[in-house]
């Protein structure tokens, strides 16, 4: 598969009057024509930064250290702001968690819509409107000529959320960034959006860039899945890979914090702690302080990234050929147990 | 008597203005039995949080009554009798618990005040009560004379149920207290939650949209649709053998983290289909579906 996106050891730090918070840390991702890509994290991990500094949509405070950004194949990173301003939209387009604050609420939606299509091609209104209609149409709004002319506070949060769907998939992007795009919304609705976008991924071989913290979704609608903790990716594979062969003790500690693996009656399993701040990191692994199975290197060493397949990576000394065997947690055919 | 709480046709209609009335709560009933984990879920709209702060006699009703431990506390003449017993024995737990802790107050301030409002302070007992209160929701003693801002959104939930158990109250209700918390750290309240209940052995009306939570944590369970309870079963059965089909539309669509389940389809259900005049049924034992 051809890589659509690739990113080659990109770093980026916000400067703030406290201090450098290094929001990204060495990161290391692909992402092929028509697939979706899943990042899991929980809150502060970077991953909505991390789409933020592909579509270069930062404050003035952030800065890329190092690294590529390589679009089909060019580097992104020295591109100007006009430049940029080409991508965004026509390239690379981005759906945000909430849509009240992502929709004009005095605009009518089909107006919101055409907007995006005038921006990107040299159409006429009338064809325009007719696109828009189809758009709205395919992501399963009904009677779309009567709502074309209506304001968003007529429409339901799911809806809603179809219509800035509508607009990210007007311009007719090469990929798309969905930030916890279903997270705000009912699981009825959630259903509905994520089979839209599954829809949509095979009719017209966009690639998605799936950000969320829900395992149950990921599982659902991503080929593959990133695992971000602190800023870095800690485990990167193919969605069974993740699920049927965790590696990486962080993945472990979020999939057994998971109800879903938990027997009635016992606790739930949980990673003890916090995440960190991301200011003044420690030496070695971010990760050893919440890690029941750290080892002394951990607190001395960052780890490399070790491959255990061709497309399953994890960042974890556990791999090294050094570190002492251990019985890895197992969440599938039987109880998760330790 | 078993039941602590119990709901009976509870309706909550807000009148707007003379032409538009939003029809919250249109009859429900229930009964919350003591010591049980009560779940009540449903989507946004439904009329969970309406019923929780109903019963909390933060409106007052349109119609129904609401019992508690035998006294008919929508009757605001009984309400007031027993007030002392019901402020003491009935506390919320709120979403968002930034809004729901004072922030010009130190943590030690916010246990001990109801503790005071209940004239139940007592100095050198009370004291030692609040390091305890803070030990137990997993907080230390450096937290009392932190103000609600300097702590995460976690920690604070923390000092919200440590404020709601100061009184060792019967029934807590809490409404979605988990919703706006990461996964790692829900699943530390979730299991301070079952700690606590089991310790103190109050009684719980758990309400959620999140039915995996629901599952392992609650005893019964209630769906709510349009102001209605359309299912009601101990959990186990209802999660096996749902009935209503707005039920197994709401379980159809719970994300389940499994990529080999992920093709399992999604049941839609047009809440219009819902008749307005059905009543709950008892099919088997102590599973209700309305029809």
């Amino acid at each position: 598969m051809e890589n659509i996106l690739e990113i080659k050891n990109l770093s980026l730090s916000f400067y703030t009057p406290s201090g450098e918070i290094e929001a990204l840390r060495n990161i290391n991702l692909q992402l092929g024509k028509g697939e979706i890509l899943g990042i899991v994290g929980e809150s502060g991990c970077g991953k909505t930064v991390l789409s933020k500094t592909v579509l270069r949509l930062l404050p003035k405070n952030a800065k890329i250290k190092n690294g590529e950004i390589l679009l089909n194949g060019k580097d992104i990173v020295p591109y100007s702001e006009s430049k940029m301003r080409g991508l965004r939209g026509s390239v690379m387009s981005m759906v945000f968690q909430d849509p009240m604050t992502t929709l004009n609420p005095t605009i009518p939606i089909g107006k919101q819509i055409t907007e995006s299509i005038l921006k990107h091609s040299n159409i006429k209104y009338n064809e325009a409107k007719k696109q828009a209609i189809e758009m709205l149409d395919m992501v399963g709004i009904d009677s779309p000529e009567k709502r074309f002319a209506m304001q968003p506070h007529f429409f339901s949060g799911g809806m809603r959320q179809r219509c800035v769907l509508a607009i990210a998939l007007a311009s007719k992007p090469e990929i798309l960034f969905a930030d916890e795009p279903t997270t705000a919304l009912d699981v009825t609705v959630q259903a509905k959006i994520l089979d839209i976008l599954l829809k949509i991924r095979d009719e017209t071989r966009i690639s998605i860039v799936f950000i969320t913290h829900d395992f149950g979704v990921v599982a659902r609608i991503a080929d593959r899945i990133a695992v971000m903790y602190a800023g870095k990716i800690v485990e990167v594979g193919k969605t069974e890979e993740i699920f049927y062969d965790p590696r990486h003790p962080y993945t472990w500690g979020l999939l057994s914090s998971l109800p879903y693996f938990a027997k009635k009656g016992e606790p739930l399993k949980c990673i003890p702690g916090m995440p960190p701040v991301m200011m003044n990191l420690p030496k070695g692994d971010v990760f050893a302080t919440r890690n029941k199975y750290a080892l002394d290197i951990d607190y001395e060493k960052e780890p490399p990234i070790f491959d255990i397949t061709d497309t399953h990576k994890a960042a974890t000394w556990l791999l090294d050929k050094r570190a002492p065997k251990i019985k890895p947690p197992k969440f599938f055919g039987g109880e998760c147990h330790e | 008597m078993n039941d602590i709480l119990s709901v009976h046709n509870l309706v909550q209609h807000f009148k707007i203005n003379s032409g538009l009335t939003i029809n919250a709560v249109n009859g429900i009933s229930f009964d919350v039995k003591k010591g049980e984990i009560f779940g009540l879920v449903g989507e946004s709209g439904c009329g969970k949080s309406t019923v929780a702060k109903s019963i909390m006699g933060l409106y007052s009703l349109t119609s129904g009554e609401i019992y508690f431990k035998g006294n008919m506390i929508s009757d605001r003449k009984i309400y007031r009798k027993n007030k002392d017993d019901i402020h003491k024995n009935m506390q919320i737990i709120f979403q968002d618990s930034s809004s729901a802790l004072n922030p010009r107050m130190t943590i030690e301030k916010i246990i001990r005040e109801p503790l005071k409002a209940n004239n139940m302070y007592d100095k050198t007992k009370s004291e030692k009560q609040i390091d305890e209160l803070l030990r137990q929701v997993g907080l230390d003693v450096s937290f009392r004379q932190k103000y609600p801002g300097e702590i995460s959104g976690g920690q604070r939930q923390r000092v919200a149920i440590a404020r709601s158990i100061a009184l060792s109250p019967e029934l807590i209700i809490a409404d979605e207290p988990i919703a706006s918390l990461d996964i790692s750290i829900q699943a530390q309240i979730i299991n301070l939650f079952q700690k606590l209940q089991r310790e103190y052995g109050f009684s719980f009306i758990f309400i959620a949209h999140d039915l995996s939570i629901v599952r392992f944590l609650c005893n019964r369970v209630a769906v709510m649709v349009k102001g209605r309870i359309v299912e009601t079963a101990p959990t186990e059965v209802l999660f096996e053998n749902p009935l209503h089909p707005y039920t197994k539309s709401l379980l159809s669509a719970i994300p389940v983290p499994d990529p080999k389940i992920r093709n399992s389809k999604f049941i839609d259900y047009n809440e219009k289909e819902l008749n307005d005049n059905g009543i709950l049924k008892e099919v088997c034992p102590q599973h209700f579906v309305y029809m």
